[in-house]
């Protein structure tokens, strides 16, 4: 069932060229540079020290590896991070 | 970001959270909508900043949680408060002086008038003050416009009047009218302005009292504004005796015109010392300086021992007042003089005397009225040290001038 509404909801931003992440839900990851970061469409923080960060995503979280990361805002889905940032990955 | 000013009117505060697990804090806070940032770990410690509303929430939830909360810094305008009530004085000061700044400029402390030849500053300084521009009125008590208005209603000798309030001084403009000149309309007698010897007498209207030659002093009716008819000559009727059984004409009065023209003297005197001594400035000149302590005088620049055997002493000073006394410096600039003396011959002296004398003539005569005649007479002797020498002019003149006669009921 929810795998169908997915579906639908894919097949039509993609027959009406809406953005994905406003319809699915989808994060937003943008990078400026290797220092700040920012994401949208969090699900809060899993993990967080100096070099590790874990974002819970809708689906998966992200994990960002760097040095001295920073949490500069946070707010209820949207976050800047800065620190110099190494790895960007995905998880499931 | 833009709320940053808002962060610093509300006030931040900085924290250290302690305790395993931070991130369920952190996703507590931003789930219930406690706007935190800046997060950074340090050490076991978590740092971050919220907003002085969302303090209490935070510390909720730190409790029930089993979490240790610190507040490590405070920041923004509520936290100022303490700074403002240690020097509550200064502040209270300050507000002191901008009040009172504001309170004294706000009133008119200097009336200035200008613009007025004939009517008196005084009265319009009074006028004014009548509608409520004087010193210490307070600028919302007068409108600017009434006020001219009403001055220029109350003083009808001004064609125009404006107010200008700069700061604390009022400052009146006015132009007067040009009034055209008063005619004598009323009955009137010819007089004599100066003293003088009649030439020529043209009355135009009226009787004419003098006649060619007459002496005159200053005052005298020339022409007579009162007219007492008389029998003409020219009807010489053959019924005289019947005329004289006629009741005399009674006087009546006209404004008397005419010209009279009289030859008058003017006097002008001049002298000149054959001998003459001057003290004139050499052009050389000597300045000290000193600087002046309530206790002593010192001397700072300047030749501080000469001086010269004629001078003349200027001093200049820049003094600044002061419980102590008075300090500052002056400085004394002695100018040299030397003596000049000059002699005249008998033939310069009479030449300048007579220049003086000229003048001061002129001066009397005002406009140039035709010279008929002038004669110079030298009033000293030889002997004396000096010359003098007096000017006599004769010329001709109008002396002729209206003044109304006073015609009370009782005196005719």
């Amino acid at each position: 069932m929810e795998k169908r509404k997915d579906a639908i909801r894919q097949a039509m931003a993609e027959f009406l060229d809406i953005p994905r992440d406003l319809v699915l839900d989808l994060p937003k990851v943008t990078v400026v540079g290797r220092n700040e970061l920012y994401i949208e469409n969090h699900r809060g923080v899993i993990e967080y020290n100096l070099n590790r960060l874990r974002v819970n995503l809708s689906r998966g979280y992200l994990e960002i590896e760097g040095n001295e990361l920073e949490i500069k805002a946070l707010m209820a889905d949207e976050m800047k991070i800065t620190g110099e940032v190494l790895v960007i990955k995905y998880m499931d | 970001m833009a709320n940053k000013l808002f962060d610093q009117v509300g006030g931040t505060i900085k924290v250290a959270l302690k305790g395993k697990n931070q991130e369920k804090i952190i996703n507590m806070a931003s789930s219930r909508g406690i706007y935190i940032w800046d997060i950074k770990k340090s050490g076991d410690d978590l740092n971050f900043k919220v907003r002085t509303s969302g303090l209490k929430a935070l510390q909720s939830i730190s409790e029930e949680n089993g979490y240790d909360l610190d507040v490590t810094e405070k920041q923004g305008l509520p936290f100022y408060r303490n700074l403002f009530r240690r020097r509550l004085g200064f502040f209270t000061g300050a507000l002191i002086f901008v009040l009172a700044l504001y309170i004294m400029s706000s009133f008119v402390w200097f009336v200035e008038v200008n613009g007025n030849k004939k009517v008196e500053t005084s009265k319009i300084i009074l006028t004014a003050a009548k509608h409520g521009v004087y010193q210490g009125a307070a600028k919302w008590n007068f409108s600017r416009i009434e006020v001219e208005e009403a001055m220029l209603r109350d003083l009808g000798e001004l064609s125009y009047v404006k107010l200008d309030i700069r700061g604390v001084k009022a400052r009146i403009q006015v132009v007067e009218k040009i009034l055209p000149k008063t005619d004598i309309s009323g009955p009137c007698h010819i007089v004599a302005t100066r003293d003088g010897v009649i030439e020529e007498v043209l009355a135009l209207e009226g009787q004419a009292s003098v006649k060619t030659g007459d002496v005159v002093k200053k005052g005298d009716i020339l022409i007579s504004g009162v007219v007492f008819p008389e029998k003409s000559p020219y009807i010489v009727s053959s019924e005289e005796e019947e005329k004289e059984e006629e009741p005399e004409q009674e006087a009546y009065t006209v404004r008397a015109r005419g010209q009279v023209k009289a030859r008058v003297w003017y006097e002008g005197y001049g002298e000149c010392r054959l001998h003459e001594e001057k003290l004139v400035l050499s052009g050389r000149k000597l300045s000290k300086i000193y600087i002046e302590t309530p206790w002593k005088t010192f001397f700072v620049k300047g030749q501080r021992e000469k001086t010269y055997p004629l001078y003349e002493q200027e001093v200049k000073k820049r003094i600044v007042k002061s419980p102590p006394g008075e300090f500052g410096f002056f400085q004394v600039e002695l100018k040299e003089k030397t003596k000049k003396t000059r002699d005249f011959t008998a033939k310069e002296a009479v030449k300048i005397a007579r220049e003086q004398a000229m003048k001061t003539l002129v001066r009397k005569m005002g406009k140039n009225p035709k010279i008929s005649e002038s004669r110079v007479d030298i009033l000293s002797r030889p002997s004396d040290p000096i010359l003098r020498a007096r000017i006599s002019v004769e010329t001709i003149e109008d002396i002729a001038t209206a003044q109304p006669i006073n015609i009370s009921p009782n005196s005719n």
